[in-house]
């Protein structure tokens, strides 16, 4: 038996003593449902580091982040750098970018639908035109750059050639989206990269292509027109 | 075109991710689907694409976690909206909620806590449940909780402290009967006597589950993760032997095994239902 006041103070407090043996179960179940959670949107960083390191790495973010909302769905956005942070994962240099290739995942597999604009739309502009344009995203579409193969390093654990054939100090870029149905991981050139980014935050063409010339001088605009229609998540234009 | 949304008195299962595809290529013959709220509350991608198309083969039910009915804080608006929006986009054929709370001021707490069973407490209940079924348009049901302690405060019993908010609102009863084993167990208490004071005769429907022993506190936990303890099977033929058949779901969160086992349970669980209704006829 035990009073309610008592039971509401302690378990808002995780390192509090608990005042009835009991009350353990609650507190057990509030960190492990937390911990789920994180395991079910961090699975490629969970076995990176094997169940029982990730589950104490989860806990530690958990005591400190705690939820603000009943949908679980958004738990965990900060989980990335807090990785970073937490310095018995630095000999997995690379574990706070995988996470966060994980989150743009997340955030992709749980992106409102939106139908991409039909290649015509484009067509139909006159080139006069262009560099006046601003691109609309699927919401799905996520960029990340890292100092590592990020990337590789994912598609290592789910259909794509095993960890050792992989050179992981390589820098990557990645981008991240669901067009359809289904999310797609893809290793994306520096030049794309740094193409694409300033238009997700809403610049004109013309702007984009500006800020290419000095660090991509080879920078082919074309192409990578023709790559990012090809993506199929560009769902309209604005002048 | 959709299978009309009442939930038939025949077993069904929770849907999980892990057998989004199973489903849609095998199609098992259950009597329907059940959902967790919160876990279709993003905004588009493969759940809403696979409960939907569930949905047109299947009757589905939601069950909410994250509502805190049993907390002393207002309802969560916003909450509630979003639970509102997934009844009309899905029609489901039951909405039900715990007996529990989970908001706290220090943010949302991922489980079902308890409350004291008190007059205070019965009448914040019944205010929750009011409001909820007022958004929602419908009749909710409220299920039983798993314990694993007791407060000084509570002057009423767990079973006539339901069958009063039952009265008064008017809303419907989801019976665990795994809970029931469990806070029994844990509360050195008769399931049987639990049972004999609850109110049967508002269980529209029953939940099913596994729990985890915890050796060393002789503590049964309500943890989802393995098949349905012989003698809660056993309990639920005494409940089906009183209530005549009604829609059961087996419960399974953690360790989620092979599509196969969850329909071999639901399988056993309609073995009862039909002996219970030819012993009827």
């Amino acid at each position: 038996m035990m009073r309610e006041a008592q039971f509401a103070k302690a378990i808002g407090n995780w390192t509090a003593p608990l005042p009835h043996a009991r009350m353990a179960v609650y507190r057990n179940n509030v960190i492990s449902g937390l911990v789920n959670a994180l395991n079910v949107r961090f699975p490629v960083t969970g076995q990176l580091v094997g169940h029982d390191f990730f589950a104490a790495m989860a806990r530690a973010f958990a005591e400190m982040n705690r939820p603000a909302s009943p949908v679980l769905i958004g738990y965990g956005g900060a989980f990335p750098d807090f990785i970073r942070g937490f310095a018995p994962a630095a000999a997995v240099p690379y574990l706070g970018d995988v996470a966060q290739l994980e989150n743009l995942w997340w955030q992709a597999y749980h992106a409102a639908h939106s139908d991409a604009a039909p290649r015509q739309e484009f067509a139909s502009i006159a080139p006069a035109a262009w560099g006046g344009l601003r691109f609309k995203f699927h919401s799905s579409l996520g960029l990340m750059r890292s100092a590592f193969a990020v990337a590789s390093i994912w598609q290592a654990h789910h259909d794509g050639p095993g960890m050792a054939e992989i050179a992981i100090g390589t820098p990557q870029s990645a981008l991240v989206c669901r067009p359809e149905r289904h999310v797609t991981v893809r290793v994306i050139s520096p030049a794309a990269h740094d193409f694409i980014a300033p238009l997700q935050q809403g610049a004109r063409l013309a702007e984009a292509v500006e800020q290419m010339a000095v660090p991509h001088p080879d920078f082919d605009l074309a192409l990578q027109l023709q790559g990012l229609m090809g993506l199929g998540i560009i769902t309209g234009f604005s002048q | 075109m959709k299978v009309p949304p009442a939930i038939p008195a025949r077993a069904g299962i929770g849907l999980k991710a892990e057998h989004y595809a199973q489903v849609l290529d095998t199609r098992p013959d259950l009597g329907f689907f059940e959902v967790h709220a919160e876990n279709y509350m993003g905004e588009g991608g493969p759940p809403h694409h696979y409960l939907s198309a569930v949905r047109e083969l299947y009757p589905v039910s939601l069950h909410g976690v994250g509502l805190s009915i049993g907390g002393p804080t207002p309802l969560d608006a916003a909450h509630l909206a979003r639970l509102r929006a997934l009844n009309d986009r899905y029609q489901p054929g039951l909405f039900s909620e715990h007996l529990a709370w989970s908001t706290h001021d220090t943010g949302y707490l991922s489980d079902l806590l308890p409350l004291p069973y008190t007059a205070e407490t019965l009448r914040r209940v019944c205010e929750h449940i009011d409001e909820t079924q007022d958004v929602m348009g419908r009749q909710m049901l409220l299920e039983n909780p798993a314990s694993y302690l007791t407060f000084e405060e509570s002057d009423l019993a767990e079973a006539d402290f339901i069958a009063e908010f039952a009265r008064r609102t008017g809303c419907g009863l989801l019976l665990d009967v795994n809970n029931v084993f469990v806070s029994a167990r844990n509360l050195a208490t008769d399931p049987h006597a639990y049972l004999a004071a609850y109110p049967l005769a508002h269980v529209q429907e029953i939940h099913l589950a596994g729990h985890d022993a915890v050796a060393e506190d002789s503590l049964l936990i309500d943890a989802h993760g393995s098949p349905v303890a012989a003698d809660v099977w056993a309990l639920y033929e005494t409940v089906i032997a009183r209530t005549g058949p009604l829609p059961t779901l087996i419960e399974r969160d953690n360790r989620v095994p092979p599509l196969a086992d969850l329909v071999a349970e639901a399988r056993r669980a309609e073995d009862i239902l039909r002996r219970r209704q030819r012993r009827a006829a």
